[in-house]
């Protein structure tokens, strides 16, 4: 009984370590951000489901065409114009081999209700701005209504349908039509931050209550078990490889190589929501 | 003998050194001024590529708005006079002018409210901007390779033998108006 309490409170105690680690990402220094992987979401607004499903089609998108597409989110621009943060990841980032050059970069700004596809230098010939623009156009409904994860997976399958055309290529990967995420992917999202708070309020509640003097000894025990558990989970948890120059490790099962080292010249178009 | 021997050996290093030296900073200034050119082929490219879509944004304006003719006219002037600059200066000065025609000419179109929104018009203002977009793009990567050959060249002992090899200063910087990019970018 006491090891099973000690293993659900470590199970626990991980999951908070993975909760407070997730949210230390993005910042106003956009030279500073890395590549989550093909999806970069800093603004934490697409649900995780859709996120997995993102990686796998935007890797599929690699695997048979070659480009590289990164789908990113940001909560603020911080006053700089869509146009240079989106150059500057793509360039920082190196979207596309280097060489070929056939990256695409979708930018969102949160706050700012400003959106951007940046296109390689690779791609400008299959990707017109005009194109860029329309596209953002037509992502606009869902912006409005709130559904980023649906308006990017819309943006990378078509971007994805007309890179393969161009190639000649099939890509055996989809992006679901349904905009809407399903009834129930916001709450599995929600549950490690409920498990967090839960597990804090516990803590607090149990230490108050040892302070009191009136605590019973498991009652405090078990709070230094949930301390031991975060402890753990902190060490055990594995490290962010944050490297400078080469693009490291992603955490979501699948892995991402980075990206190769590909060139914009600015190419695409921006609009709003 | 012995020191006429001992001192034409030191003059032979220092020397050999010397022309080591020499070359070495003659083939990296020589690496950074083709670096320059080929940023400066990029912004042409750029350049280029705005002049060709003036046509067809003049067209398709026309074809709503003939009336104006005075704002077109300018537009196509101010084309004709990037596509017959002819050195980087002129280039640059050329550009801003063009800047200004189009920023103009899309204050009027706010009064059509039709061709405003046709999808066609809407395409040409993403390709017109995409292009503002580029140039700003290469002009920084231009000013960046510039600025790497001028300061290479100014550091000792380079500028000393860079004089002595014909090398020069490049002093064509653009001049990066912040205000004056985005303005007819973006007020559709």
């Amino acid at each position: 009984m006491l090891m099973g309490g000690m293993k659900t409170n470590r199970v626990i105690g991980l999951a908070l370590a993975a909760v407070l680690l997730c949210g230390t990402a993005a910042g106003a220094d956009f030279a500073a951000l890395r590549p989550e992987g093909y999806v970069s979401d800093f603004a934490r607004v697409i649900p995780a489901e859709r996120k997995a499903e993102l990686e796998r089609y935007c890797k599929a998108v690699e695997a048979s065409t070659g480009a590289e597409i990164a789908l990113v989110t940001v909560p603020s621009l911080e006053g700089e114009p869509i146009e240079d943060v989106a150059n500057l990841l793509h360039r920082k980032w190196g979207l596309g081999k280097k060489g070929t050059d056939e990256g695409v970069l979708v930018l969102l700004s949160i706050r700012d209700r400003r959106s951007r596809i940046e296109v390689g230098y690779g791609l400008e010939g299959v990707l017109p701005d005009g194109y860029a623009g329309s596209l953002l156009r037509e992502m606009r409904p869902a912006l409005k209504a709130g559904d980023i994860g649906g308006a990017m997976g819309a943006a990378a399958q078509a971007i994805g349908d007309k890179v393969a055309a161009e190639k000649g290529v099939r890509i055996e990967e989809r992006v679901s039509r349904s905009h809407q995420p399903r009834e129930g992917v916001a709450w599995e999202g929600l549950i490690p931050l409920v498990v967090a708070g839960g597990v804090l309020f516990g803590v607090l509640f149990l230490a108050n209550s040892g302070r009191r003097g009136r605590g019973r000894r498991g009652g405090g025990g078990s709070a230094g078990d949930i301390m031991t558990g975060v402890l753990l989970g902190l060490l055990s948890s594995p490290p962010r490889t944050y490297g400078g120059g080469g693009f490291g490790g992603y955490d979501s099962g699948d892995s991402f190589g980075g990206f190769g080292g590909g060139d914009s010249g600015g190419g695409g178009a921006s609009s709003d929501w | 003998m012995k020191i006429l021997l001992v001192v034409l050996g030191v003059l032979l290093v220092v020397g050999l050194f010397a022309g080591g030296k020499a070359a070495s900073v003659n083939n990296l200034l020589v690496t950074e001024q083709e670096g320059f050119k080929k940023a400066w082929a990029d912004v042409d490219i750029a350049l280029q590529r705005r002049a060709d879509l003036i046509p067809n944004l003049v067209s398709t304006v026309k074809g709503f708005a003939a009336q104006e003719k005075e704002i077109l006219e300018t537009v196509a002037n101010a084309r004709s006079a990037l596509l017959n600059a002819r050195t980087p200066q002129q280039k640059i000065e050329a550009n801003g002018a063009l800047d200004g025609a189009i920023g103009r000419l899309l204050v009027v179109v706010e009064n059509y409210p039709v061709l405003k929104s046709s999808e066609n018009f809407l395409r040409l203002q993403d390709e017109l901007a995409g292009t503002e977009n580029r140039i700003a793009v290469e002009r920084r990567k231009y000013n960046e390779a510039v600025q790497k050959y001028n300061t290479t060249m100014g550091l000792f002992p380079n500028n000393l033998l860079a004089g002595m090899l014909g090398f020069q200063r490049n002093d064509d910087y653009f001049k990066t108006d912040p205000g004056a990019r985005t303005a007819p970018a973006v007020k559709f």
